[in-house]
């Protein structure tokens, strides 16, 4: 019998491959916000577009968020540059696929495989 | 069209802005409850300020007012009633950090609980209150309700303040101007002499 070591393989390339479903979104970027009437938070985001892959989150990774997250619309996207949640300085990333909005709530960064995975809850966002 | 005297929103912004003036805090770091924002690392003070309820009390003055002195047309029907509003009001986080920047244990957060329940009685608190037409009528004892954030115990005190408000609430009230008035008079025989005037308010 014999043990193959395989060195962790740069993902990036897969991540951009329209072959295995990868197609381009909108990200929305929070960047520092402002405050008004007496500590009511301004979010405030930049926009652009990026690729990945965006799949439904299957069954086993909603079953392991938090309780109120199962009934909504959770996606799991897979991404070639950071994707980011939201921590203490700044709101989760916003992504808009197909004009549906989703904000990032979980992340598991693989920088050294090349790819950055993560899942997003769909919300129902004002539309212009 | 018709007004009203505050709405929760309102309401909750004066709260915030009496709590940031009582415990001398920063600008901003008195927030709405349940907002999404950030708030900083684990030792950045906050608190948050939620209107839990609200409720009217007794039954509501009426009274007719003109807004204007010198205009007769600005009359408005004025409600006023006696609002009780009950305020959760928490504060969160000790502002020390062990070695590794984590929160070291404190109670910090509660002792702010307790000291804002005190302060509220300063002559100065009550100044700032009778400012923003908030009557303080009861505080109730400060909870220590630590928890579990970001694998450390985050440090954090709550209490409710109960005051009254007035909410006064205005609707137009639409005036009659002219009354047009026409008398017809007649003799017997005679033909019927119409005569029209305006009578004005």
């Amino acid at each position: 019998m014999s043990t193959a070591v395989v060195d962790a393989q740069d993902m990036t390339e897969l991540m951009t491959d329209p072959e295995l479903g990868s197609r381009v979104f909108t990200l929305r970027r929070s960047k520092p916000g402002t405050f008004a009437e007496e500590g009511v938070h301004q979010p405030a985001f930049d926009e652009r577009q990026m690729q990945g892959i965006v799949q439904p989150a299957t069954a086993r990774e909603i079953e392991l968020m938090a309780e109120g997250e199962h009934l909504d619309k959770v996606i799991a996207v897979w991404a070639p540059e950071e994707l980011r949640c939201g921590d203490g300085n700044r709101l989760g990333d916003v992504l808009v696929i197909d004009r549906e909005t989703f904000r990032v709530i979980k992340c598991e960064p693989w920088p050294q495989a090349g790819y950055w995975r993560a899942f997003a809850m769909g919300f129902i966002a004002e539309q212009p | 069209m018709i007004t009203s005297a505050w709405t929760t929103d309102e309401l909750g912004a004066a709260i915030r802005s009496l709590v940031r003036v009582v415990m001398d805090l920063p600008e901003n770091t008195v927030r709405p409850a349940n907002q999404l924002a950030p708030t900083g690392d684990q030792v950045t003070e906050f608190a948050t300020v939620n209107v839990i309820m609200t409720d009217p009390i007794g039954q509501p003055s009426r009274a007719v007012d003109q807004t204007d002195p010198d205009d007769e047309l600005s009359t408005v029907e004025a409600i006023e009633v006696p609002i009780k509003v009950v305020a959760s009001v928490n504060f969160y986080r000790s502002p020390i950090a062990d070695p590794t920047g984590a929160a070291r244990h404190s109670s910090a957060a509660f002792d702010r609980a307790v000291q804002f329940g005190q302060r509220l009685h300063l002559s100065s608190s009550i100044e700032t209150m009778a400012r923003m037409g908030l009557c303080l009528t009861d505080v109730s004892g400060a909870r220590n309700i630590p928890a579990v954030v970001d694998a450390n115990w985050e440090s954090r005190g709550q209490l409710d303040v109960t005051f009254q408000v007035i909410a006064r609430t205005t609707a137009p009230i639409r005036t009659i101007t002219t009354v047009p008035l026409t008398t017809q008079v007649q003799s017997s025989g005679d033909a019927i002499d119409t005569t029209t005037t305006e009578v004005t308010s």
